[in-house]
């Protein structure tokens, strides 16, 4: 299959923040296979090291930059150091994000909402911006924001995160707008059920809650997917390297739902 | 460039515009490919260009209207080469261009014969040899029209709404199959099409060729009206498995007219 992402961002260089071991990395190793350097931003230097030991192996650069996006300067520094080493910057995608505590805002108040809304919105809109500036300096770019089924179906105790996602993904638009004359697009993807230890945490939770197996919920909740499965986040990142690609150099302020068929959009 | 090395899909519409396009596209990716329009003309001189090139390609002279003629468009593709993982149906006739007042509705059935049912028959014929294999691929191409409604274009835009919601019903019915079913949704698209609108409004409101052509860019973020060619290149990511597990849905190539 490696060979599906072959040269589609050939001599390309992509900061991705949120790089830990799931959908970061994975957004990482797709982007290198396809050819592309990569920078890699998230709180944890460890877990840059390795995913950056892998990207290596590929045979591509990669940088780790430890970065919080909630703070600007950390922010400025990811971009910085990537138009530094690698000479500029040409593909953001902003994975990092902060998950709901799932309580309701009843209980939890403004303040959970708020916090949320820190990092999904306000530090990716910093990083954003930072980005913004490279690209412009290299005459164009692609901005991919990933976003949430939860933007499209609601849920419970998740209203803080839905909100934050979905305030991103009007904001996208209208970057799309204000972007689109200087060549940097900027698109979403909507993940569905990501399969990762997470989700198998959440089911194994869910069985004994149910008193069922695992692979029974496994089933039912794979099963509400018109495809019947529940796939990784590496297959998600694919669809994300058809934005990041010159493939998509048509396509701006639009979101992809990349969810097996779980809801139509 | 091999995103769709060892397939074989079979494109309707291919006339010098999406179709077109998206038959080079495919064939560059690697895809061996059938090519049906109504005439057989322009079909053997895309097909020729494709083999010229070290290509795969067939045409296939069809009336996606008629139930017999698909099937035999489809067969013909599978015992010629070898298989069937990817149907694009990009034909369509245009509307009447008439406001629902002026109508002649026997007219509109015509646009719903061929943009939904003809479509629709060709999908109906093609699922048996799609079934066959361990994934397959439906992509429709849907309109601007769709999207932003304009006074006389009510059978056009109905047609290709009536189209893309069939497309989501037929991506629940075949997702057991591993049959994904998408719509790439284009905006304006340059070529003979933009020309004549052009030339219309120039006239009509006497105003220079360019500046309406500029009206149109100043609409677009992105500056400039997309090509057929990049069109085509939506229909080969939902062709390919970089969109392996997206079904049912819809992806606007249109320079960010506007946004869905």
């Amino acid at each position: 299959m490696s060979e599906l992402e072959d040269g589609l961002l050939e001599g390309r260089i992509a900061v991705v923040s949120g790089v830990g071991p799931g959908m970061g990395r994975d957004l990482a190793l797709v982007f290198a296979r396809a050819g592309a350097d990569v920078v890699l931003g998230a709180r944890r230097a460890d877990r840059l090291d390795a995913v950056a030991s892998e990207v290596e192996a590929l045979g591509r650069r990669a940088l780790a930059v430890p970065t919080d996006i909630t703070d600007p300067d950390a922010c400025a520094t990811l971009v910085e150091t990537s138009e530094r080493e690698l000479g500029g910057v040409d593909v953001l995608v902003n994975n990092a994000f902060a998950e709901d505590p799932f309580v309701s805002i009843e209980d939890g108040g403004v303040e959970v909402w708020e916090q949320v809304f820190e990092v999904n919105l306000w530090g990716t809109l910093q990083l954003t911006r930072c980005a913004v500036e490279a690209m412009r300096r290299r005459g164009g770019g692609s901005i991919v924001m990933i976003s949430t089924l939860s933007t499209r179906v609601v849920n419970p105790l998740l209203g803080g995160y839905a909100a934050s996602k979905r305030a991103l993904m009007s904001a996208s638009q209208s970057l799309a707008l204000e972007l689109g004359p200087v060549g940097i697009r900027v698109n979403s993807i909507a993940p569905g059920h990501i399969w990762g230890p997470s989700l198998e945490w959440y089911f194994e939770k869910l069985a004994k809650q149910r008193g069922v197996t695992p692979q029974d919920v496994y089933e039912d909740i794979a099963g509400q997917n018109c495809l019947g499965h529940i796939h990784t986040s590496e297959d998600v990142a694919r669809a994300a390297l058809f934005f990041a690609s010159d493939r998509s150099r048509a396509i701006t302020g639009q979101t992809l739902d990349v969810n097996a068929g779980r809801y139509f959009h | 460039m091999t995103l769709l090395e060892g397939t074989v899909a079979l494109i309707s519409g291919v006339g010098p515009g999406v179709g077109r396009s998206t038959a080079r596209a495919f064939a560059r990716e690697g895809a061996a490919v059938a090519l049906v329009a109504r005439s057989s003309g322009f079909l053997d001189e895309v097909a020729d260009e494709i083999t010229a090139a070290g290509g795969r390609a067939l045409a296939l002279p069809t009336d996606i209207t008629d139930e017999s003629q698909c099937r035999a468009a489809v067969d013909r593709t599978v015992s010629d080469l070898g298989a069937l993982d990817c149907l694009v149906n990009s034909a369509f006739r245009p509307g009447a261009q008439t406001t629902f007042l002026d109508a002649d509705l026997s007219r509109w059935r015509k646009t719903f014969k061929v943009n939904v049912f003809g479509a629709l028959r060709l999908t109906r014929a093609a699922i048996p040899a799609l079934t066959q294999r361990d994934t397959g691929s439906i992509v429709f191409v849907g309109s601007m029209a769709m999207r932003r409604a304009r006074s006389a274009d009510a059978d056009y835009a109905a047609s290709k709404a009536a189209l893309y919601t069939a497309a989501q019903v037929l991506a629940k019915e075949l997702g057991d199959r591993q049959i994904r079913v998408n719509t790439v949704v284009p905006g304006w698209i340059d070529g003979p099409n933009v020309a004549l609108y052009v030339d219309w409004q120039s006239s009509s409101r006497s105003v220079a060729p360019e500046e309406v052509r500029a009206e149109i860019e100043s609409g677009i973020p992105l500056g400039r009206i997309p090509t057929p060619e990049e069109i085509a290149e939506a229909i080969v990511f939902f062709a390919s498995d970089l969109s392996r597990w997206v079904t049912g849905q819809g992806l606007d190539a249109n320079g960010g007219e506007y946004m869905h």
